[in-house]
């Protein structure tokens, strides 16, 4: 995935680290943060959101895995299927 | 072996229904993020473990085992292991380092003080208390995936193709059912040994 750059707001609803009620709060709230804090916040979430990515990437590999190997399964079984 | 600790038997039919719903939900989840291209790769993978799911449901029809006995055990570990490795793709995205990100993520946020940290988040909750998993053995499982997922996979896969192997040539009661039984215990305690034991299968033999 060609990696764009994300808004805050985009940021904050994608993260699965924060609950609903948090979330609605938060973006109401942002607007009000001071620089610093806005800037940080987007670092954390954006790290939050890079290590899902990751995850994603791990469970497609070992999905895909899977799948080879139950296609190999399939190859193998000693009956002939209709 | 207590009752939390009762293993799934899952049939072939049943997770492949429970693979679509994961399915559904996985691609879903990336495409609200936009991830159009990986969710399009889910579907894909995905459908090829459906299409191999359906191939194998139909080599354990009934019809092609010498016993009643030969077919049920030939179900049963099918059942186990797919329901072992599918339950293990559900959990790599819903626990373990997952639940490890969140957590961290909420202790910077809450160091910010941004969110008024109040335990844990309402995120899904892990498949724990299902009875399937035995925690300490899922990390030891979660941090071997994480390390090579694909020797994993490839692992499980031939434990399964073992089984089915086994089972089809175990033939008709008497002496050969022993045979095909001790072959199947043997089997499940070597995915035991690769899966730290962490699908608390039981082999019949405790």
């Amino acid at each position: 995935m060609a990696q764009t750059q994300l808004q805050l707001e985009d940021l904050i609803l994608f993260s699965r680290s924060l609950t609903l009620e948090e979330k609605q709060e938060l973006l109401k709230r942002v607007d009000t943060l001071e620089p610093e804090k806005i800037a940080k916040l987007r670092e954390i979430l954006e790290k939050e959101f890079n290590s899902f990515q990751r995850l994603d990437d791990l469970a497609l590999t070992a999905v895909r895995g899977f799948a080879d190997n139950l296609k190999l399964i399939t190859a193998e079984l000693p009956i002939t299927l209709a | 072996m207590g009752a939390e600790d009762t293993p799934r038997q899952d049939t072939p039919d049943q997770i492949a229904a429970e693979i679509a719903g994961e399915t559904e939900k996985t691609v879903k989840e990336l495409s609200d993020r936009g991830d159009i291209e990986r969710a399009k790769q889910f579907v894909v993978a995905f459908g090829d473990i459906q299409a191999a799911l359906g191939k194998i449901a139909k080599a354990l029809d009934r019809a092609n085992f010498k016993s009643d006995k030969d077919y049920e055990k030939a179900r049963t570990a099918f059942g186990e292991k797919l329901a072992g490795a599918l339950q293990t793709l559900k959990t790599m995205k819903g626990y373990g380092a997952t639940d490890l990100a969140i957590q961290e993520t909420r202790n910077e946020l809450n160091n910010l003080g941004v969110i008024a940290d109040k335990g844990p988040a309402s995120y899904p909750a892990p498949a724990f208390g299902t009875g399937f998993f035995k925690p300490s053995q899922v990390d030891l499982w979660l941090n071997d995936v994480a390390q090579n997922p694909a020797q994993v996979a490839t692992e499980m896969a031939d434990a399964a193709r073992d089984a089915a192997v086994n089972a089809e040539t175990a033939g008709p009661a008497g002496p050969t059912e022993t045979r095909g039984r001790t072959i199947a215990a043997a089997e499940i305690k070597r995915l035991n040994q690769r899966t730290h034991g962490a699908f608390g299968i039981n082999t019949g033999d405790e």
